[in-house]
């Protein structure tokens, strides 16, 4: 029960909030030079686009100033996201990936005279990019639980407690956990179902 | 941490259990998102159309010196496109353009404001290095000054040799500039003069 001090409390905004307004509007709002809808578009995706720079570049410090450049990138180019060809998260992503694809490839002509020789069993680059691709789809796709269901999701996955823990901790019932828990892997089931296959 | 798909979904048969334990497995697998960093606890401030103002009455040449001063000051990415002709440019202040994910990373322009005359006129010089050359008929590149959800107001067309050479045109436009305007250069296809077509730099 230990990890439970260190949890947030169960009524905190998650981080990004779920403010209502699309990422579309938000990159509209952007492309206008509104900063407050910068700085909403920030607090939503600092945390997968980090995620994403981590697994691809395995570099902290790297990592962190792609997500600085992703965000200025997102800033000179959010005029450029056509609304009609489908919606913000997509063409986020793609944004975020190739300041994260640059700052790779800086990387590799800066230390290519010391690349290994011998292939290792590490995963590749193509690996690491499927593997960060499906875990941004897997955040989206929680983020757009409804509150109820990503609380308990985040909880059982990536908190450390067990579900009985769970239970005493958001003052339920075990069975209220049980059910919650189905019905939201039943939800990302369907928005995921294309990563299922 | 619960990794137990059995003991978190223990009444559920069939192929609806194994669509649950796929995305069981995703979660697993997809792990927690990374705390930020304390560098990345906040935004940085977004990249501004900020002008930096040159001192009054300076020619060219001087106006040359304050942009490299500019741009050593302000990391770089200063065009300026004065060659050193005989055709004085007073400019008061320079703004600088970056690429968008439609152009190529090393496409830059900048824009050399000169003094606003009697009427309220003024010239720009704009430096575009970088963009490619256009093959269609009838299609050109255009400056356009953007002032929030307003007005997207056009400030001039131009074409390029090629992303090898650098390429300074003069507008004169009468437009206010204030804060939080943007320039944005784009691609326009033949037929497309009202709006901004493809939008490939951007302050």
């Amino acid at each position: 029960m230990q990890a439970i001090a260190a949890l947030p409390s169960p009524t905190d905004a998650p981080p990004g909030g779920h403010d209502g307004v699309s990422d579309g509007d938000l990159l509209r709002r952007i492309a206008d030079g509104d900063t407050a809808a910068f700085e909403i578009l920030y607090r939503r995706y600092a945390r997968p686009v980090f995620g994403l720079a981590l697994r691809l570049l395995r570099d902290r410090s790297r990592a962190e100033d792609a997500v600085q450049e992703t965000f200025a990138a997102i800033w000179r180019s959010a005029g450029s996201y056509r609304p009609e060809r489908g919606p913000g998260a997509p063409w986020l992503y793609a944004v975020a990936r190739n300041a994260i694809v640059d700052r790779a490839r800086a990387r590799r002509e800066q230390t290519f005279a010391e690349a290994p020789d011998e292939p290792t069993a590490a995963p590749g680059p193509a690996e690491r990019a499927e593997s960060a691709y499906v875990s941004w789809r897997v955040h989206r796709a929680v983020e757009g639980l409804p509150d109820h269901e990503r609380e308990l999701v985040e909880l059982a996955y990536w908190s450390g407690l067990s579900q009985s823990e769970i239970a005493e901790f958001l003052d339920i019932p075990l069975g209220t956990v049980k059910t919650r828990t189905r019905s939201a892997l039943a939800h990302l089931a369907d928005v995921l179902e294309d990563d299922l296959r | 941490m619960t990794r137990d798909f059995d003991e978190l979904v223990d009444d559920v048969e069939g192929e609806e259990r194994e669509r649950l334990r796929r995305v069981h497995d995703l979660l697993v697998a997809a792990g927690p998102l990374p705390e930020l960093t304390q560098k990345l606890e906040h935004p940085s401030a977004p990249p501004t159309a900020d002008i930096v103002f040159f001192p009054k009455r300076r020619h060219a040449a001087a106006a040359v010196a304050a942009a490299a001063i500019a741009a050593a000051a302000f990391g770089g990415g200063y065009l300026v496109g004065h060659s050193g002709g005989g055709d004085e440019f007073a400019a008061q202040g320079v703004v600088s353009l970056q690429s968008t994910v439609n152009a190529p990373e090393t496409a830059r322009a900048s824009i050399e404001l000169g003094e606003r005359d009697a009427a309220g006129n003024f010239q720009m010089a704009v430096t575009v290095a970088g963009l490619p050359k256009l093959k269609r008929r009838f299609s050109y590149y255009r400056l356009w000054l953007k002032k929030g959800e307003r007005a997207t107001l056009p400030c001039g067309d131009f074409v390029v040799e090629g992303p090898e050479k650098r390429t300074t045109v003069r507008f004169t436009v009468s437009y206010k500039v204030d804060p939080g305007d943007r320039w944005i250069v784009a691609y326009q296809p033949p037929g497309e003069h009202e709006e901004p077509g493809r939008i490939l730099l951007s302050t």
